[in-house]
């Protein structure tokens, strides 16, 4: 029997562990996750990670980063009118701030590229139960699939991997 | 380092807030996309040009190792035997 690889949005936070010597622990968390989904399921981007990336990483990391992206064949989402329209919804209905514009588009990139499973390390805006809960009733309004808001962590227990 | 990309996250969130009040979202998003799409392609084919310079230079390293036959072994003189 065939199994059906699931597909993944890899959120700026998540790469950016990758090559990160301040925190082993996240490091070798999503390291694990990431060899586990070589070659194994789809892993997607979008442009705004991009974005972040080219402001937000050294030259040193950013060879190694780009490398691993490259390795693990990532499919790169296209920003369409259906994810502006997406991000906008996801504002309005959260009411959040002109900062978190930027989360709502990962998530709004996430959702209509239909992902099972969103991951971040950003518990503090995107993996939290009140974030979860809004992503569900739009997506439930919508008449879409909603994604998983997951740290790499939570990733790995949600596949039944060990953690460590 | 999680600072710098919320920081970052924050000023790129503000922006388009901006351009959301002025009534262009979409049209500073397609940019930021644009832009960052083309960042990126430009890194990949300077890695894949790295590859391929690397392989070249291997592949000729190889070439070379094959073509010239090595050099023979310079005889050590033994001072006993020659005498």
């Amino acid at each position: 029997m065939t199994k059906i690889p699931l597909r993944l949005y890899l959120e700026t936070s998540f790469w950016r562990r990758l090559v990160d010597n301040q925190s082993p622990e996240r490091r070798k968390a999503s390291y694990r996750l990431y060899r586990f989904l070589l070659d194994r399921h789809e892993m997607l981007v979008s442009p705004l990670v991009f974005e972040e990336l080219e402001h937000t990483t050294t030259a040193a990391e950013l060879r190694p980063l780009l490398r691993k992206m490259k390795r693990g064949r990532v499919e790169r989402l296209a920003q369409t009118a259906a994810v502006t329209q997406a991000a906008q919804s996801l504002l309005d209905e959260a009411g959040w701030g002109g900062g978190q514009g930027t989360d709502a588009l990962h998530i709004a990139f996430a959702m209509m590229a239909n992902v099972d499973v969103l991951v971040t390390w950003d518990a503090a805006d995107i993996a939290r139960k009140k974030t979860r809960d809004l992503v569900r009733r739009i997506a439930r309004t919508w008449r879409i699939p909603f994604p998983e808001l997951l740290t790499p962590v939570e990733t790995l227990q949600w596949l039944h991997l060990s953690t460590r | 380092m999680m600072a710098e990309l919320k920081a970052y996250r924050r000023k790129l969130g503000l922006r388009l807030a901006k351009a959301d009040r002025e009534g262009r979202f979409a049209q500073e998003l397609r940019r930021i996309c644009r832009s960052a799409t083309r960042w990126y392609n430009a890194q990949i084919a300077a890695i894949e040009r790295e590859d391929a310079a690397r392989k070249r230079r291997a592949r000729r390293a190889t070439a070379r190792s094959i073509e010239r036959p090595p050099k023979p072994r310079r005889s050590v003189r033994t001072p006993g035997r020659h005498r």
